[in-house]
């Protein structure tokens, strides 16, 4: 026991130096960032800004970054880091703020397309109701919530990456579905913040179509014509569907601008807070950038943070960048001397912005309610009646579930057009082109595959800019066309005595065995809506604005500039045409 | 022939050498530790920093051997060694137990493993079934910010002061005899050279069973047949109250009795899940 002490410290000693041996020899694990690059060594850089030297590959798709031993380095990896379900891990480690923004935004919610779904189909009193993707399975189950998980929940942030065939296997995968490139599938995909537009249409494609009306084309009917050397038109859209080549919008055909050219981050990743609708949560307006204000640009803020993760777009604090209308600085929106210049987010190519001429056909004060798009735009693309038909005999894919589940939609129209705009009145209070969306016809068939229910479950109507922005329609289009004033295609006469319309439609609904109302009149001479919105203050035009609309008909045939003195206090115009009956101009019919 | 005094002082002079190697190779091992990536810097400590490997075996194994000690100290004392102690005394040096088990636990937790995130989950959810309580309890014990944070506190600040508070209420000393500490120290360095640790499954994965620590294998068991507030809550709670009241009763051997019922009906519980799983 006296040396006891002495033994045990020569054994501590020696285990001490056991320690450091072993040490020296692992010293080869501390090198590089994460141990995985040790086998993919061949890995090219995510962007600039997610280097592989730095960040390694464990930051973003977790694993055991400091083993050597590949079931252990690789247990827990997972495939798709950006994954909404997993995202706060991954993206979240750094990006924490945005993280909270996406998982509240639209694209991740649905709440837009829900609510209004459960509103159209009688199972919601309003379309403002608070119920999202994620609260969707506390919901009372009914056909509108079967039809949503089998038909449309193919399309939102929180679907997996890689689920489902051709263009849906692409949609999902949360920050990946906007930020992904899969430009080479040998090669790690590429992150980045300038995103293609293709990203944008492999969902925005259908519905009110913006992300092909934008790029001037018009989904058809599916004949497949004109044919190609005696095949289908190659003018094809997935699902099978075909297009035709119109006018593309302006932004697109002049500038060639892509979709993030106007929609600001926070106008597609949202402001943190769940919104119902798009018109709550997109921020960019037309005037932004062809009537701007501009903020100086400050030291170490987003839009210089957005230029530098950009790489195109120059941008350097004391800028002058326009404001969007909720506060956003638009970062390639700046002011260069007097001249208001984009660049392009694509490329940075700088293109010269025309701004709002102040001439009368802007400034006249029956117009000030128009919004832009009420004139502006050039077609809409029309999809009337909508025919949901269930076969509760068959089974499909719930994809929320992703479970096959019984009953299976089939969805199928009546016809599809591209014609003039109709114009009604936007959830925002201002006139702007309408169209249909959706006119349900619903019918179901039970197991046995015999009819059980069919009827109408509503003919409805959405208001929305259709991304075809070219030159002004003349003012005859809007003030004489029965189909723009909503009445639909047919014969429009006025009895100036009574103050009445008379619309006789052309579209025999009841011959049709489609109801009562043509699938194109949204209003009735009285100015009563004859067809549903999805938005609690989204109208067809009343009586009044119908009047005020008609008034103007006969004289802009001749008189179709906004500067002829007449339109400068039409109201007396109209009057003293009225009481001077001697002096009627020809066309007139008073 | 060991005499009981030198079995009570090889029993807790090695339970006290074996917490102060475990207080400092866990002091080391903070300064690499994180815990917003728990899994992270405990996988970097283990593999990446200098040293890290042995440090993290050291305050493992030291830890390990610490609660052994201790829970053979205690037993020991109740059934060998049995001596009446003001009620102050008692109590703080029997609150040493639980506490040294909860340590443990975080310990477990702070790993940031899938193991040690679903214990985490579990101790929410079993304090959440407190009735009326439970709510207010939770956020003594869970940050829904950073899960491992509060479990960071009580591991290296809060419950290695009081024992060693404890400690010193016991002994008027927190060292433990040089002979003791010498041979702790060899056992430890030895065992941590010897064998390596488990490597924590990433909390990314998933797995068809996971085991709690060994010590709450018998309460793992217990919840498959009692609810969490009985299995987790009430049953411990019961266990301690039993040794913490032993100084209030004039004859303390029906306590006793029950007591060693109690650990023996825990260890078939802990032999029985080992045997099931």
């Amino acid at each position: 026991m006296k040396y006891a002490k002495y033994i045990l410290t020569i054994v501590i000693v020696i285990l001490i130096l056991l320690a450091f041996i072993i040490q020296k020899k692992r010293t080869h694990y501390v090198r590089g960032k994460d141990m995985c690059i040790s086998c993919h060594k061949e890995e090219r850089d995510v962007s600039k800004s997610h280097p592989k030297s730095i960040m390694g590959c464990s930051t973003c798709h977790l694993g055991n970054p400091y083993v050597l031993n590949k079931k252990e380095a690789c247990r827990g990896v997972i495939k798709h880091p950006s994954d909404l379900s997993v995202c706060e891990e991954t993206c979240g480690d750094c990006h924490k703020d945005l993280i909270e923004d996406v998982k509240n935004s639209l694209m991740a919610t649905n709440r837009g397309i829900i609510s209004s779904l459960l509103y159209q189909w009688g199972f919601s009193p309003s379309p403002d109701k608070e119920i999202d993707i994620d609260t969707l399975k506390n919901e009372k189950k009914n056909i509108a919530i079967d039809h949503f998980n089998k038909m449309c929940a193919s399309c939102h942030l929180w679907k997996k990456l890689g689920i489902g065939k051709g263009e849906i296997g692409t949609r999902g995968g949360g920050c990946a579905d906007c930020h992904l490139i899969n430009d080479d599938r040998k090669k790690h995909p590429l992150l980045t913040t300038r995103i293609p537009s293709e990203n944008c249409t492999k969902c925005h494609n259908r519905s009110d179509r913006t992300g092909l009306s934008y790029f001037g084309k018009f989904e058809s009917e599916g004949y497949g014509t004109p044919y190609e050397n005696g095949h289908l038109s190659s003018n094809r859209l997935s699902g099978g569907r075909f297009f035709y080549h119109l006018p593309s919008d302006i932004h697109w055909s002049k500038a060639k601008m892509d979709c993030i050219d106007c929609h600001t981050m926070k106008g597609v990743m949202g402001w943190g807070s769940r919104k119902n609708h798009l018109e709550a949560q997109e921020e960019i307006q037309c005037k932004d950038c062809h009537s701007p204000h501009f903020q100086e640009v400050e030291k170490d803020t987003l839009p210089l943070t957005l230029s530098f993760l950009n790489e195109k777009v120059p941008l350097k604090a004391g800028d002058m960048v326009a404001v969007a209308s909720r506060g956003s600085l638009l970062y390639n929106v700046k002011k260069v001397k007097d001249k208001v210049i984009l660049y392009r987010k694509r490329d940075g190519k700088p293109i010269e912005i025309k701004l709002m001429k102040k001439n009368a056909y802007h400034t006249a004060s029956y117009h000030k309610n128009l919004s832009c798009s009420a004139c502006h735009s050039r077609w809409i693309p029309q999809c009337y009646g909508c025919h949901e038909v269930l076969f509760k005999g068959s089974k499909q894919k719930n994809w929320l579930t992703q479970k096959i589940e019984e009953g299976r939609w089939v969805e199928l129209r009546s016809y599809l057009r591209f014609a003039y705009p109709q114009l009604g009145v936007g959830e925002n209070g201002k006139i702007m082109p309408i169209a249909p969306g959706c006119q349900t016809y619903l019918s179901v068939f039970d197991k046995d595959y015999n009819l059980k229910q069919k009827n109408i479950i509503h003919l409805g109507i959405a208001a929305f800019d259709p991304h075809t922005t070219g030159k002004s329609r003349p003012c005859i289009e809007c003030h004489s066309y029965p189909k723009t004033l909503g009445f639909g295609e047919g014969s429009l006469s006025f009895d100036f005595k009574n103050n009445t319309f008379n619309f006789r439609p052309l579209y025999d609904a009841k011959k049709s065995h489609l109801g009562n109302v043509a699938l194109d009149q949204m209003v009735d001479e009285e100015g009563k809506p004859l067809q549903i919105t999805s938005r609690l203050h989204a109208r067809p035009l009343n009586k009044k604005e119908l009047l005020r609309m008609w008034k103007p008909s006969a004289c802009v045939v001749c008189h179709d500039r906004y500067d002829d003195k007449i339109y400068k206090d039409f109201d007396r115009s109209f009057k003293m045409f009225i009481r001077e009956k001697g002096k009627r101009c020809s066309g007139s019919p008073y | 022939m060991l005499k009981k005094e030198e079995i009570r002082a090889f029993l807790g002079e090695t339970c006290l050498a074996m917490m102060i190697i475990s207080i400092i190779s866990g002091v080391v091992i903070i300064f690499h530790y994180d815990y917003h990536a728990p899994y992270k810097t405990t996988q970097f400590i283990t593999y990446a920093a200098p040293f890290g490997w042995f440090l993290r075996r050291l305050h493992y194994w030291s830890s390990e051997f610490f609660l052994i000690f201790l829970l053979l100290h205690t037993l020991w004392h109740l059934y060998f060694d049995y001596k009446r102690h003001s009620f102050f005394t008692w109590l703080t040096v029997t609150l040493s137990v639980p506490a040294t088990l909860f340590v443990m636990f975080t310990g477990f937790i702070l790993k940031g493993d899938l193991e040690g995130l679903s214990a985490l989950l579990i101790m929410k959810n079993t304090l959440f079934s407190i009735p009326l309580f439970g709510s207010y309890i939770v956020p003594f014990f869970i940050n829904t910010q950073d899960k491992c944070y509060i479990p960071f506190l009580y591991h290296c600040f809060i419950i290695p002061l009081f024992l060693l508070f404890s400690t010193f209420i016991h002994l008027k000393r927190i060292f433990s005899k040089s002979l003791y500490t010498f041979c702790s120290c060899a056992l430890c360095l030895f065992i941590s050279l010897l064998f390596s640790l488990h490597v924590g499954l990433p909390p990314s994965s998933s797995a068809k069973l996971l085991k709690g620590p060994w010590f709450f294998w018998g309460i793992q068991e217990a919840y498959e047949f009692l609810s969490p507030f009985m299995a987790g809550i009430v049953m411990p709670f019961v266990f301690f109250v039993l040794l913490f009241s032993l100084p209030l009763l004039k004859d303390e051997k029906p306590i006793k009795f029950i007591f060693s019922v109690f650990v023996f009906a825990y260890c078939l519980l802990s032999i029985y899940f080992i045997m099931v799983t």
